[in-house]
This record gives C-alpha cells, structure tokens and sequence, in this order.
C-alpha cells in the first residue's frame, strides 16, 4: 500500500506527502471523517513510512521495518483500541491512557519513530482525553500520535487545538467511479450508480458491487416503486408485502427508493441527465417524470425520509411503511 | 526528529511576547517588580490563551537573577535552566493524570523542602479542573497558608468546576479569547521568521477559524507550511479546513436568489465532486445567510462579521436580493437540513431537496410560507378586482385611465349610490340581497384585513359582530353587548370600517350597529305590522315590499 492508493482524498495525501517531504512532521494529528474512507490505512502507512529504512515518501515495503509493519508486529507502531470489557460500555479509560503515557516515555527500540495510532478517539472518556492533553503538548521525542475519530465534535476542543486536524472527506464521486472502472472492471454506467450509492465511501461501493442479490433487488425496488403509481389503492398497499419480507434491508431500500424518486425530481427541474444517481434508468425516469409534479415528488421524498427516521425510532413497522406508500400513491 | 511544532517553537519566553494579554502581563509585572507576590495564583481561559506559558514566564521571573523591569532575563542560569525544562524547582503536574488525592498528599510532603537553586518553588497545576474533590479538599490548607518559598500556579479551561474554597484563596486572572488582530499581527512575525509568504486575507481566514486560540491558529498555519513550499495560499487554507470559498457561497445564494433550481443542482452536483463533506457546508451555508441577515440588519457590520472588506462588500450586495423574510426563511430551511443531514445516509439529497424548497416557495407547507402565498394572492386578487372596475368604467366613460389607483373608488361611489337610493324597485331588492351576499362573503377578510393593518382594539370589537342584514345601503351589524356595539358605533371606528368594507368588497355602505335583541324586535315588529295590516285589510288585498 501506498498514500496514493487511498481513494479521493487527495488533499490528505498531498499534504502528508509535503510535510515528509519538508522535514515537518507533527508529533500529534488528529484524522477525523465518516467510517470507511480510509483513515486507519493512511495512518498506517504513515506509520509505515516514517520508519522504513528507504526513508521516501511511501514505505518502501521491502525492509524488515516494512515488512514488519505490514505483519503488524512492528515494536514501534502501536495501535491501540478501545478494549473489551465485559458489562461496561467500551471505552478508553483513564488508566488505559496513563498506561500509554508511561510507555511513550520509553524510547523507540529501533532507530526510527515511535507511532501511536488511537482507533476510535471519541471512546475515550472525558478524563481520558484531559489526561492525554500534557503528553500530547509536549511529547518525549521520537513519537508520534496519531487519533483517529469519525466524530471530531466529541473531542475536546483541548485536544483538538494541540493536534493538526486531517479531515477526511467523503471521496469525490468521480473517484469511486474512476477506482471501479479502472481497478474493478466495472461498466461506466454501473460505476456511475455504485459511486452515487456509496456516499462517497469505497467500501459501501464495493460491498454492492459484489453482491448480484443487491442488484437484483435494486431493480426490484425500483420497478416496485414505479409500479405503486399504476395500481389502485388496494394493490398499493399488498406491497407492503415486500417491505416485510425485507426488513432487514430496509435502510438500503428506502435509500433506492429516494434516489428514484430525487431523480425524477432533478430530472423535472434540469432535465440534464448526467445528474442522475440512477443513470442506467435514464430513459424510465425520463418517461415517468411527467406523471409527477414537482410538488409531489418533493412530498415523496419527505415521507420516504420521515419513514427511515420513524422506523429508527422503532415505530410499528408495517404502519410506518404503509402510511408511506399511501402518500407515493397519493402523490 | 528535529523539528518542533510552531507553537511549541514559538512559546513566548517573556511577558512582552504574551499575545493579547496585557491586562494579566502589567499586573503580574508590578508584582514582581514592588515584590507583592501572591502565593497562589489561577490562571483561567480557553484554550491556547497562552495560560501555561505565563505561568513558566511567571516562575521564570519570580526566580530570575537579573530582572529587567520585571521581565526576566532569559539568560541566567535559572532562565536557562527553567526554559529547557530541567530546573528541579519549577514543577509542572499534569492534574488530569495525577488527580487522585494521593498525589496531592504526595505534594504535600514536598512543599516542605527548601528550593535548591531558586528564590521560590513554583508549582504549576495544569488541567487542575480535573482533580477530585477528595484532592481538591486535600490542597486546601497548603493554599492557604504555605511556606514562604512556595507559589502556586493552577492552570485550567474550566473555572467553574474548581470549588469555591480554592477560588477564594487564588489571586484569579480571566484570559481573554485573542482577537483576529492580535492572532494575525503573532503570524506576520512567525511568517517573517519562518521565510513564508502568506497574504492578509488567508492569514485573517485562519485567524478566524481559530475561534481566539492563537494555538488552534499556530496549528492550522504549521500545517500550511507543512504543506506549501514556502507560500500559502487561501485557496489551500480553505480546502485544508474543509470552508467552502466565499466565492462558490456567494454564487449558490445567487442562484437560490434569483429561483434558478437548476443552476442550484448544477452546482451542489460540482460541490459533491470535489468531495466537499455535505454536513459541513451546510453548516457554512447557514452562516452565509446569517451574515446575509446580520448585512441586512445591521448596515455597516464589518466588525460583527469578521470578514474581509471584500466580502463584505459582496455580501452587501447581495443582501438586495433578499428580503429579510425570506433570509429567515432560507436558514430556517437549512437548520433542519443539517440536523436530517446528520444522520440520513444519502445527505446530498437531503441538501438538494432544501435548496430546492429555498427556490420553490410552493413546496413549502409550513405556515409562515402559507401566509406569504397568500399575502400575494390577495394582492393580486385586489389588483386584479380593480382592473376589472376600471374596465367597466372605462366602458361607460370610455376615455383612457391612467391612473388607475385614484379612479379606483370614485367612480365606483358614484355609480351604485345613486343606485341604492333610487327606488324600492325588485332590481334592487335583488342588488341588495347580492351586495348582502358579498358582504357575507368578504366579511372574514374584511376583519383580518383590520387586524393586519394594526386596529388590534377595534378588531377584538368588531369580531363579534355579525351582520345581519342591508338596507337602505346601511349594513346591519348585530352586537351582543353594548358596549361592544358603543366602541364600534364610535365615528372614528365606523370610518375606518366602512372604509375597509368599500375598499375590499368594491361598493360604499353605511355601518348601523344594533344589539341583538333590537334586531330581533325590529323583525318582530315588522311581523306585527304585517299582521296588524291583515287584519285590517284582508290577506288578499296586502303585498309585502322591503
């Protein structure tokens, strides 16, 4: 691996790579964004490179440093994680953290940099954080942390001030579609849906990409949706039936339905096509859009949107979807 | 690894170089030079103030050989010895991690011995917000009253959850968040230093985001050089915190001004390319439009604002767009936005759909848009009942009007009055029961119309009159108490209403107020009359015309 490899983060990589490069790399950083962007590889490798004995810019992942590293048996690269405790909630207490301190104050045991990469920061309790703020302001030499945390509001603004803050993004949708169709073989138009439904997280991308049921069911979902339109009353709500049998599912299935739907909605008002998440169902979405008002469609959407919040409160499900599918048939 | 971050490099050494704080430096620098020297102190403040500092320049200067104006030297052996931290007489203790009342006991034990090289031990208590109330109790007495050659420094983010008693015995310093001056005036000097060039506007740009933390900020400018080779731009600045540019801020208003959906969508979907995280521009969009807002109100708000002069003249501008309403409206919007865009999986919709509502008023449903539609409505309704009057007149007079508002009610007057009087003929029954009908038709918006234009007295009257009936070009308006029916029957009151009644239903009457009871015995005696008359004549002969 390599920073370059990390997907539409760009900026993140340009700057790591200028600070190795400038000689100024910080003794504390601070890597925020959503799950799955890759936050914990970019930490690794910057782990990696700063003790690789090629000294470059990316690990060289040849060298028994590396090549340690990569085994994740390096003495110097420590991660450390919130443990399991059995009752409690998991968190980093405050005696997990005085424990680190007295292992910072020990020297590296190669000649390179010690890095001590915290996976999920935000679990660490509010004494943790305060008894982590006189290490993280003046550090022994030779170390390097580095907190990882997707919800850079539950540090305290102490911590915060004495880190340099990395924001990870969501990636550019063009970059997932770019990684799919250039790494993953993917077709231009399903990298193009895949990049939308992914949210700007490869992950997300390519755990739909592999699953053939996904798919199959996104074209289910849709046709469905489609369909509650046509049908009386009645018929509408036998659908009801579909979102039972899926429950499991039903975040996924809500967030296709609202794609459908915000497309014929951009579609109405732009009338440009290359704004649409769904672009393999252009010309469906070009041919039922008329049936809609804007108003409607916009409708729609609000209750598709209030129903995946309802169900997270743990309303009564069939209720919720029911009530949800009369309004698209009203709309 | 040589290299040391800007505000570890950078930690002022004397008070002189203390940025912002001048209030605490002169006191703290009278004490030290007429020798009235606290043995307790607390500093308190936000974060990167520069709390801890003054206390290692503080412990520097109390201790210092050769002072110079209450400053310390920097070049004895103690200065030496305290700025490379290995003078055993100045103890730093990170209360976070030692707050157990074991470690105060500890120290304790120590206060008691003598300083080895220095005039004073100085502890220096940081984070001290964090020590349990066990360890708080047990510092107290040491506070109090220690022994001469001790000085206490406590140091923390959190005054208010230091007990009162520790309080009482400290000599307390608030230190203020640092103005964007002061932050940029300390980074122009660091950038000198440093050999980086940066402009005005991108320094003022991370002094802002800073929130008054010269630390945040020596952050935030350390990753930029980090990052340039050896310039900065605001550009970089801007995508490094993740802010939107007030360019692209500027032009999606714009856009949302002047209703274009499209346009909008187009650049959200230009946004969402350069991986610009949903959330965080809504929250930055929220802002624009409270600058917008604060523009609006306030006029001339450079200071409020704390933006550019550039900008703001942008922004100023723009404000022409809106109108304070529809300000209100669009961060209404975009508050709930932010809060379902929190935890919805797809946020890109989420923003698309509020930008769509800002640009569609029609899609709103709440109540403060309704009453907006409605509003215009009705404008157009009335502008639109007027055109229709002057056409008729301009039939009958068939001349050409211009000016349409001055000939709106007179003709109107004219050519119905005379009307109502002429005779009691069947055609006028019938106009009368149609004037009725209207009356009845147009009576609510009658009583909002005098509820809307500020008569909040008279309408709390008039809105529990009913009419009741019309003749004789008076409206009949029945009261249940009197002296609801007296403060309407007031001439001035009867003016006004009878105004808005020609205004909004087109045709002029009179207001005749009665209690209910006269209404109901009007009729009863009309009865009676009827009655009487048929006795004497014969049902035959008698026909009833009002």
């Amino acid at each position: 691996m390599v920073l370059d490899d990390i997907v539409g983060q760009k900026n993140i990589v340009r700057d790591i790579k200028n600070s190795l490069l400038n000689k100024r790399i910080a003794h504390a950083y601070l890597f925020c964004g959503p799950d799955g962007v890759g936050k914990s590889i970019a930490a690794s490798i910057l782990a990696m490179t700063l003790n690789c004995k090629a000294k470059g810019l990316d690990p060289c992942g040849r060298c028994p440093s590396c090549i340690r590293a990569q085994s994740g048996n390096h003495p110097d690269i420590i991660h450390f994680r919130a443990k399991n405790r059995s009752g409690s909630k998991q968190s980093i207490s405050v005696d997990d953290i005085r424990d680190l301190q007295a292992d910072m104050q020990k020297k590296p045991y190669e000649n390179g940099v010690k890095v001590y990469i915290i996976h999920d920061a935000e679990k660490m309790t509010e004494q943790a954080q305060n008894a982590l703020l006189k290490v993280l302001e003046e550090p022994p030499e030779k170390m390097v942390i580095i907190l990882l945390t997707y919800n850079m509001y539950s540090i305290l603004s102490t911590i915060i001030s004495r880190c340099r803050v990395m924001k990870f993004t969501r990636a550019p949708e063009r970059d997932i579609e770019a990684y799919l169709i250039d790494k993953a073989g993917v077709s231009a138009e399903q990298a193009r849906y895949l990049a939308a439904l992914s949210d700007g997280i490869l992950k997300n991308a390519l755990d739909f990409m592999d699953s053939d049921d996904l798919k199959a069911a996104r074209n289910e979902i849709i046709e469905l949706s489609r369909n509650i339109k046509y049908c009386d009353k009645i018929d509408a709500l036998y659908s009801v039936e579909y979102f039972i049998n899926n429950k499991d599912g039903i975040d996924k299935i809500l967030d296709i339905m609202m794609s459908f739907y915000r497309d014929m909605m951009i579609f109405k008002e732009c009338a440009d096509k290359r704004l649409l998440i769904n672009l393999d169902k252009a010309g469906m979405i070009q041919d039922e859009c008329p049936k809609y008002t804007v108003g409607s469609l916009y409708n729609i959407i609000k209750s598709i949107k209030e129903t995946a919040r309802k169900i997270r409160l743990n309303v009564n499900y069939q209720l919720a979807i029911e009530s949800m599918l009369l309004n698209i048939w009203e709309g | 690894m040589s290299y040391i971050a800007l505000y570890r490099e950078w930690r002022p050494k004397t008070f002189s170089s203390i940025v912002g704080q001048e209030h605490i430096t002169q006191i703290l620098k009278n004490q030290i030079k007429q020798q009235r020297i606290a043995h307790a102190y607390l500093f308190c403040g936000t974060r990167g103030t520069g709390k801890t500092s003054t206390a290692k320049v503080m412990a520097k200067a109390v201790n210092c050989l050769h002072p110079i104006d209450g400053e310390p030297c920097g070049e004895c052996e103690i200065c030496r010895g305290i700025d490379n931290g290995n003078m055993i007489d100045v103890i730093e203790i990170d209360a976070a991690s030692n707050n157990g009342v074991d470690n105060i006991r500890e120290l304790r034990d120590d206060v008691k011995y003598l300083p080895s090289k220095c005039k004073y031990k100085v502890y220096i208590i940081d984070e001290v917000h964090m020590l349990s109330t066990a360890a708080f109790n047990a510092l107290l007495k040491t506070l109090e009253e220690p022994p001469a050659h001790i000085i206490f420094i406590l140091a923390t983010t959190e005054y208010q959850k230091v007990p009162a008693t520790i309080l009482s015995r400290c000599q307390r310093f608030d230190f203020k968040r640092i103005s964007v001056p002061d932050i940029v005036s300390r980074l122009n000097t660091i950038a000198k230093q440093e050999n980086v060039s940066i402009d005005d506007k991108t320094l003022n740009l991370i002094a802002r985001s800073a929130d008054g933390a010269l630390r945040d900020a020596l952050s935030v400018f350390d990753q930029c050089i980090s990052i340039g080779n050896g310039s900065v731009t605001y550009e970089d600045v801007a995508s490094m915190l993740g802010i939107t540019t007030d360019e692209y801020l500027i032009k999606l208003a714009d856009a949302v001004a002047e209703n274009d959906a499209s346009k909008c969508i187009i650049l959200i979907d230009e946004l969402i390319n350069n991986g610009k995280d949903v959330y965080q521009f809504i929250k930055d969009f929220t802002m624009h439009f409270r600058d917008l807002l604060v523009c609006r109100i306030g006029g001339a708000a450079v200071d409020v604002l704390n933006i550019s002069q550039e900008t703001f003249d942008r922004i100023r501008e723009q404000t022409k767009k809106f109108s304070t309403e529809s300000i209100m409206r669009n961060i209404n919007i975009l508050s709930a936005a932010e809060a379902d865009a929190k935890w919805v999986s797809q946020p890109r919709i989420i923003l698309e759909m509020a930008v769509l509502k800002m640009c569609k008023k029609e899609l709103d449903a709440d109540l403060d848009s309704l009453l907006v539609r409605v509003a215009k409505l009705e404008n157009i309704i009335n502008s639109k009942g007027v055109n229709t009057v002057v056409n008729t007149v301009t039939q009958d007079n068939s001349d050409t009007v211009k000016d349409v508002a001055v000939k709106k009610e007179k003709p109107v007057k004219e050519n119905k009055k005379p009307d109502v009087k002429k005779n009691k003929t069947v055609d006028n029954k019938q106009d009368n029961d149609q004037h009725f009908k209207d009356i009845l038709k147009k009576w609510p918006d009658v009583i909002n119309a005098i509820n809307k234009e500020g008569h909040k007295i008279l309408y709390s009257n008039i809105v529990q009159g009913k009419p009741a009936g019309l003749s004789d070009g008076a409206l009949i308006l029945e009261f249940k108490f009197g002296f609801v029916k007296k403060q309407v029957e007031n001439s001035e009151n009867k003016k006004i209403v009878e105004g808005y009644i020609s205004s909004i239903c087109g045709f002029d009457v009179r207001l005749h107020c009665k209690l209910v009871d006269e209404v109901a015995a009007d009729k009863q005696q009309g009865d009676d009359i009827v009655k009487k008359a048929e006795t004497i004549f014969g049902k035959d002969i008698i026909e009833v015309e009002e």
